[in-house]
């Protein structure tokens, strides 16, 4: 009985590790820029992940600053894993694709310099046009 | 799933019942008279494009088909393969690790034969192909349509059996909604597939 419930409970705790889940209907291209000091920010690192309990309420994309929430109405959390991952070319340029997440629409973009890193947000369906969001430029 | 599954072996077996009827009647039309297992190479020489970008060539790739209906030298049947393949680059497709692909369709065929030993056996296909993409606690699913342009060598090595090679290449159309300018690279998805395995058919050689 013991080997059991162990075995029940082993299950139950593999399947409660959550998942991030996407269909390959859609995909979404992102482009944009990141100047650092007026210039382009060479070969940082670029993350995309989504977010599944924030609320957009404009197609503003910004930097989210954990310490004061109340600059971004939408605090974030709860963040999944990165969907797609790629490097500023030497144009400072972003350009990528990320597949429909089927639990959220709302994604937020991290953007790392050495162990420095930024949040900005957030990509949602008021800046989603035809499948197509372009960041604008990104002052890191 | 299972409906086709029935479907199918209820097909299967009147097929074989129908060719024991005819096989005195008619010797030019026969039924589930030919079956082919390789294993090869996938995703060989990708075109540009998101899925070749992103994606290792595949080995093994496992490839089954069966012949339902042959008149004279032609026979339509079904087929179905299956690979693997790592992701390389995560740049367009996303971080994932690898890409499982399973693909059945249908295949109209013709062979020609070149020796008394030996035939080539050109036939083109119907891919319809289901990815299923996994890891980094992630999963994507994502399907295609495809046609597929194949050239089989088969060499008699038995009474009904023959050694084969085989070359396809696959012309697939991904099932993606994205914008248009990119929408080429996006959903254009082409390779070249090569495969040794063995095919039994009667009557041929």
């Amino acid at each position: 009985m013991k080997k059991i419930l162990l075995f029940i409970f082993t299950v139950l705790l593999l399947t409660a590790c959550r998942d991030d889940y996407y269909e390959g209907d859609e995909r979404i291209i992102i482009e944009g820029k990141v100047l650092y000091n007026n210039l382009p920010l060479t070969n940082a690192e670029v993350r995309v992940y989504p977010v599944y309990n924030a609320t957009p309420n404009s197609g503003i994309i910004s930097e989210i600053n954990y310490n004061n929430p109340e600059n971004n109405a939408n605090y974030y959390s709860d963040n999944g894993n990165t969907i797609s991952k790629t490097y500023t070319n030497n144009s400072g340029i972003i350009s990528l694709s990320i597949p429909r997440n089927i639990n959220t629409s709302v994604y937020a973009i991290k953007i790392s310099r050495g162990y420095d890193s930024k949040v900005y947000g957030y990509i949602s369906h008021y800046n989603t046009i035809n499948y197509y969001v372009n960041l604008g430029t990104l002052n890191y | 799933m299972q409906k086709a599954i029935l479907l199918l072996f209820a097909l299967i077996g009147f097929a074989g019942k129908a060719q024991t009827e005819n096989s005195k009647s008619n010797q030019n039309i026969s039924f589930v008279n030919t079956f082919q297992f390789t294993i090869g190479f996938s995703n060989l020489s990708p075109n540009k494009s998101m899925m070749g970008d992103a994606h290792e060539e595949a080995f093994p790739s496992i490839t089954a088909r069966l012949g339902i209906f042959s008149y004279n030298r032609f026979t339509i049947g079904i087929h179905a393969a299956l690979h693997r393949m790592s992701v390389k680059n995560n740049k367009y497709f996303g971080e994932f690790e690898k890409t499982t692909v399973f693909t059945p369709g249908f295949y109209l065929s013709y062979y020609q034969p070149i020796t008394s030993e030996s035939l080539f056996e050109p036939y083109i296909s119907y891919d319809n192909s289901d990815y299923t993409t996994k890891g980094y606690e992630k999963e994507l699913n994502s399907k295609s349509d495809g046609l597929g342009l194949g050239l089989d060598y088969q060499h008699k090595i038995g009474s009904k059996a023959y050694v084969t090679f085989g070359l396809k290449y696959s012309i697939n159309k991904m099932r993606t909604n994205t914008h248009p300018d990119w929408e080429k690279y996006i959903n254009n998805y082409n390779f070249l597939s090569a495969k040794v395995g063995f095919t039994f058919s009667k009557d041929r050689l």
